[in-house]
């Protein structure tokens, strides 16, 4: 094995000196002379016809520059609807709301308290209209969201898209394998279940933000966004000017995990400063982060046909995404995530229908696992159902069905360097699977689960980066990588270092800024570490290459182990020049078929992980404790072993809140738990008190040093392997997310099976 | 949140200059934890705050006498936390520091502050009740003692005039008695309870010679549940008998339903958790 | 190697009374080798004259005795501002493009400030008929009078001296640049 002076080291993270002394940039910290404030005034009803705003109390508060609706931003932006699918989404409510939270007017003033009291003053009648908020009500619901369906046509992949008029379906996407209707008739047995998942919010720390600063002509946007490139595109656009008048500056996130992409606050703020001709600022509380995007709460059916001897020989899967009121990234979701719904398994015979539906909810867009943390607590909920009713044990049967390195998944596209076998062994042997369990007796139950599961990366998509080598040797790196606390500054500069021959500790990497760093797709969807780090891995060889021929043009020997500053000076005379290398990538795809949903290359590369639980139910209250939570991912190779080590953890505890306590509740469409003490993510104190995150010995054969992406992988068994470990315990299923106790309680309470007090 | 002034007085006669009873944009307070999220959420527009923090005197301090504790109301939940003395002779206080908020709010709420902000999910009034404390409100022209019971009138409501101040908690402190407070949180640990529960009882092996029982958080404000205690005093603890007081305790209360949990099972989550407190304190 | 080069006449009246120089007219011609953008080229040009016209009549950083300095406030440190900048006459050429870049570009920031002090300085000689006098810049009112004073009574009050080129020699090439303020 070759040895590597950067990769499998778990360099410290470059800014971690930055961040623990509180020197860190943060847009949230900036202030621009003259900078003025914005406070959003939302909308009260869930789908109404806006009659009236009366904005002349809050116009009025001393300190209050202007008050904002749609009627001024239109001055600006003659048609001002944006988003990344479909360009759906106004600025501000024009004419109608269509989620109770919508921005509907905004207050700018000279202080953010003083347009925060203002824009308390404003009021707005409604003509209210009937709702939908259901997803599989929208289906069929008379209630239309969008009376017109705008596609933006920005994706490649997402180019067919045209959705369905008169309908609340944004997008339908199919998948045709085999005759599954055959295959349900040659079946042995038919299982059919129904699973859902709730509404839940990002809840990063640092809430959105976004500076605007007008120029003569130009824009400068300092934005929390983990897309600035796309920004600068949607942003021009809106304007009418070409991409070289706007500018988006992003400096670190105070955590993004998949909200902070494509649009959110930047249109708005952009047109608020171009009105106001002043630099405009507005950031969200932590509590208004939940009209900005969510998750989208989705629901499953599934039908398997399988043998009896736990062959599955057909599947078909429904899915319906709730997307909210606006399309934002839901449909790239709804096929992404649809075209894995039917799990990693070798089925001969797969239908798939995944639907994005509009409704009168907040809307929703990409989280963390991009959809596949839904699918599969269905696909991997059925899945132990279907071996419990076999009478299998859980990992025999899902081994019997696995998709093998070689195999063609549902769309066609072959496995290649998925670990599936590998993560479900290593989750089998931590949980000492082949050992027999307490199960307990009387009021506490114990019980244990595993679950595995996979995902598609979002393609195709593009970056660029650019190694920028100085006279004495120090090297920069210049990417649109936004390190929003998953470390991908360390990460890029390991691989650049290891190509360059240096120390990563030595790289300064200049973070995203639209007029100084290249194009770069979008920090989402475990994609970074492939396509950056390869755009990134291209770039350090253009400039060794080029630090070669500078070599070769100074008549040096082959193998000369002179030092870039002394190439310089005998190139230059004394301490000047550059190297400058580039290197962008895009992986090879295919578009999916539209009416099968077939392509040979639907993904770069596979997010591959398997998760078990063990759990400790307390019968007579339903409260549980998930005592011990194994997460084993493939990230290919692991280019910093601490920084996967953090991501898994990290994405684990995420849907772990998801999964136990996490839930947007609404009435009526009204968010009833809008408020950190209501809606509760889990501390340290929820955490397993033994909590295993690892991976397994893999590599990605066309990634960067073999690395894949790591940022998503613990996120897609975890729940289905704690529902499965609470079945385990207690004999009964819950198919609905989360699952709290008094779900619990209440499942075991229908089931008369509630062991008697202290039992 | 528009600007306000914020005074910091150092005696009670200045308080009551800056203070007035008819103006409900003036208030005074102690730590602000609750005032301050009150403020944000623009709930609640101050013009004029007046700290007591600096008041010293009766309001500060905690001493102990052979009976009795004495808490000036500005006293900082993170001094009871790690009070020795409060270690010894009221645990449970200590104890229920261990879950009550963070340390951030702990370092800067005060236990008058508590009191009269009458959430009815804090943790510390239905702990005071249980130990049958009394509190000393002051005004202008006087004061008067009250029991810590007789301050509560709603859900965020009180029977105190908006020209009294909380000066100090007075905490009998029983030979023979144990008290226990437990908190039922129903999602993240980190949450308001959906019940909290807190008994005090005399226990002599098996016989409850005497207790208290105090539910809070489920119900509009914090609440003896005579009806179980009077099923459980002066009997001897046996299965059945905990069962009655269960089903006793889950009879009196009128439980809300929130996003928590519904009503129907927090009654039941008070059957079963006064059932273990009880053998919890019998076995201690 | 490549050379810019300028060539710089001056025009100018002398007061002898109170040692003042006003420039009457002036022109720069500067070989740019090729001249990408003439317009911002001549803003080079002009305002390179302004910056020498300072060093010419009045920026100095003048010391006491015990080498502390006395000109530490632009009270004390004159700069010319518009109204001691005349109009000028600039005269862009290609004559010698470069032949090191493939444009035949040369710089022209430059040669527009150097021959200033000396242009001037020469046109106050032939002013007081004096080839050599000016042996110091700036040539400041004070330096001037100080000079007009130790030879006061040979001296008419006022001279003008028209020394310079031949107006009609200048090629319609040249335009008159207004000094922006």
């Amino acid at each position: 094995m070759t040895s590597f002076r950067n990769i499998d080291r778990s360099v410290p993270r470059l800014e971690g000196r930055e961040k623990v002394t509180g020197k860190a940039e943060y847009v949230h910290h900036l202030r621009l002379p003259g900078m003025l404030y914005g406070k959003i005034f939302r909308s009260t009803v869930p789908h109404g016809r806006i009659k009236h705003i009366d904005v002349s109390a809050a116009a009025a508060v001393e300190g209050v520059y202007r008050v904002v609706t749609i009627d001024d931003i239109r001055t600006i932006i003659p048609h001002p609807y944006y988003g990344p699918a479909f360009h759906d989404q106004p600025v501000l409510a024009d004419g109608k709301v269509r989620f109770a939270g919508e921005p509907v007017a905004v207050v700018i003033a000279t202080d953010r308290r003083v347009a925060e009291e203002a824009a308390g003053l404003i009021t707005a009648e409604y003509e209210e209209l009937p709702a939908v908020f259901d997803e599989v009500e929208a289906m069929t619901s008379d209630v239309i969201v969008h009376d017109e369906l705008k596609p933006a046509a920005t994706f490649p992949d997402l180019q067919h898209l045209k959705g369905r008029s008169g309908t609340n379906v944004a997008l339908d996407y199919k998948l045709r394998r085999g005759d599954v209707d055959a295959g349900f008739a040659a079946a042995d047995r038919i299982f059919e279940h129904t699973f859902r998942n709730q509404q839940v919010m990002h809840t990063p720390l640092e809430p959105f933000v976004t500076v605007a600063e007008p120029g003569d002509g130009r824009m400068t946007l300092h934005t929390a966004s983990q897309g600035p490139s796309f920004v600068r595109i949607e942003i021009a656009r809106l304007l009418g000017w070409p991409e070289n008048r706007v500018r988006v500056k992003v400096p670190f996130l105070g955590g993004g995990f998949g909200g902070k992409l494509y649009i959110k606050l930047e249109a708005l703020v952009a047109s608020l400063a171009l009105l106001v001709q002043c630099p405009v600022k507005i950031s969200l509380t932590m509590e208004e982060q939940f009209f900005m995007v969510t998750r989208h709460p989705c629901t499953v059916r599934i039908k398997s046909g399988v043998n009896n001897d736990g062959k599955i020989v057909a599947r078909r899967c429904d899915v319906i995404w709730n997307g909210g009121a606006y399309a934002d990234i839901g449909p790239r979701v709804t096929q992404k995530a649809g075209f894995t719904s039917a799990g990693p398994y070798d089925i001969e015979n797969v239908s798939i229908d995944s639907y994005a539906v509009y409704t009168n909810r907040p809307p929703a867009g990409a989280l963390r696992g991009f959809g596949a943390p839904q699918t599969a607590w269905a696909y991997e909920t059925h899945m132990d159902m279907i071996a419990d009713a076999l009478g299998m044990d859980q990992i025999e049967f899902r081994r019997k069905n696995l998709l093998r390195e070689g195999r063609e998944q549902a769309t066609g596209t072959p496995m290649r360097d998925a670990a599936l076998d590998a993560v479900l062994d290593q989750v089998s042997t931590r949980m000492a699977w082949s050992e027999p369990v307490d199960r307990g007796t009387g009021r506490i139950r114990r019980g244990r689960g595993i679950a595995v599961g996979f995902k598609g990366i979002t393609a195709p998509t593009t970056s660029v980066a650019m190694v920028n080598c100085y006279a004495d040797g120090s090297c920069a790196l210049y990417i649109g990588t936004v390190d929003m606390g998953q470390g991908s500054d360390t990460v890029m500069a390991q691989i650049a270092a290891e190509v360059l021959e240096i120390d990563a500790e030595s790289i300064r990497v200049i973070h995203s800024d639209t007029d100084v760093t290249p194009y770069d797709m979008g920090t989402l969807g475990s994609r970074s570490t492939f396509h950056m780090g390869t755009a990134v891995l291209l770039a350090a060889k253009d400039a060794k290459n080029k630090i070669a021929e500078l070599a070769r043009e100074l008549s040096l020997p082959p193998g000369n182990n002179l030092p870039l500053p002394e190439l310089f000076r005998r190139k230059y005379g004394m301490q000047a020049g550059n190297i400058i290398g580039t290197g962008s990538f895009i992986p090879d795809y295919e578009k999916p078929e539209k009416d099968t949903g077939r392509s040979t290359k639907a993904t770069p590369f596979w997010g591959v992980g398997a998760s078990g639980a063990e759990v400790e139910v307390d019968t007579e209250t339903g409260h549980f404790t998930v005592t011990k939570l194994v997460n084993v991912a493939d990230v290919g190779v692991p280019l910093n072993p601490k920084l996967v080590q953090v991501q898994l953890s990290g994405a684990a505890i995420m849907q772990l809140g998801f999964t136990l306590t996490e839930e947007m509740i609404f009435s009526e469409g009204q968010l009833t738990n809008g408020s950190f003490a209501d809606y509760k993510i889990p501390t340290l104190l929820d955490l397993p008190a033994e909590f295993i995150n690892e991976c397994v010995e893999s590599r990605q054969n066309d990634g960067p040093f073999g690395a894949k992406g790591a940022g998503e992988t613990s996120t897609i068994a975890l729940s289905p392997a704690i529902g499965n470990a609470l079945a385990d315990a207690i004999g009964i299923r819950l198919t609905d997310l989360p699952l709290t106790p008094e779900k619990v309680f209440k499942a075991l309470s229908d089931a008369k099976r509630l062991w008697s007090a202290g039992g | 949140m528009t600007s306000f002034d914020l005074v910091e007085p150092r005696s009670l006669e200045e308080a009551f200059r800056y203070l007035d009873p008819s103006d409900p944009a003036i208030r005074p307070f102690g730590g602000g934890t609750a005032l301050m999220l009150m403020i944000k959420a623009q709930m609640y527009k101050p013009q004029r705050l007046v700290s007591l923090g600096r008041l010293g005197g009766r309001f500060s301090g905690i001493s102990f006498d052979a009976n009795a504790c004495r808490i000036g109301a500005m006293t900082r939940f993170a001094t009871l936390e790690h009070s020795p003395e409060i270690a010894a002779r009221l645990p449970v206080i200590t104890e229920a520091m261990k879950t009550l908020a963070n340390v951030r709010v702990r370092n800067v709420a005060t236990v008058g502050g508590n009191l009269g902000h009458a959430d009815p999910h804090l943790d510390l009034p239905p702990i005071w009740l249980v130990l049958d404390a009394k509190v000393t409100v002051v005004n202008r022209g006087g004061e008067r003692v009250l029991p810590v019971a007789d301050i509560f009138s709603g859900y965020y409501e009180t029977t105190l005039g908006n020209d009294e101040l909380i000066a100090e908690v007075e905490v009998p402190v029983r030979q023979g008695w144990r008290s226990k407070y437990v908190k039922v949180t129903t999602r993240a640990t980190h949450d308001w309870p959906a019940l909290g529960l807190a008994i005090s009882v005399q226990i002599d092996g098996h016989l409850i010679k005497d207790l208290r029982i105090v539910l809070s958080a489920a119900v509009d404000f914090p609440r003896r549940l005579l009806g179980a205690e009077a099923v459980l005093r002066g009997a001897a603890i046996d299965e059945p008998l905990l069962q009655r007081a269960g089903e006793a305790a889950a009879e009196e209360a009128d439980m809300e339903s929130d996003s928590r949990g519904t009503g129907d099972y927090k009654r039941h989550l008070l059957r079963a958790h006064l059932r273990r407190a009880v053998l919890a304190l019998a076995a201690e | 190697m490549n050379y810019a080069y300028s060539v710089h006449m001056a025009v100018l009246k002398v007061d002898s009374e109170i040692g003042a120089v006003a420039v009457e007219r002036y022109l720069v011609a500067f070989d740019v080798g090729r001249a990408v953008n003439p317009r911002p080229i001549k803003g080079q040009i002009v305002r390179g004259f302004a910056q020498g016209l300072g060093g010419a009549l009045m920026e100095e950083f003048l010391y006491d005795a015990h080498g502390e300095l006395l000109s530490v406030t632009f009270a004390d440190f004159l700069m010319p501002t518009a109204s001691d900048v005349p109009t000028i006459d600039v005269l862009i050429t290609e004559d010698a493009p470069s032949p090191c870049n493939p444009l035949g570009i040369k710089g022209a920031g430059e040669a527009s400030i150097t021959g200033v002090g000396a242009a001037i300085a020469s046109a106050i000689d032939d002013a007081i008929s004096e080839p050599g006098a000016v042996m110091q810049l700036p040539v400041t009112r004070k330096r001037l009078k100080k000079f007009f004073a130790a030879d006061s009574q040979e001296r008419l009050a006022s001279v003008t001296l028209l020394n310079g080129p031949d107006e009609r020699r200048l090629s319609q090439k040249v335009d008159s640049v207004p000094i922006a303020t």
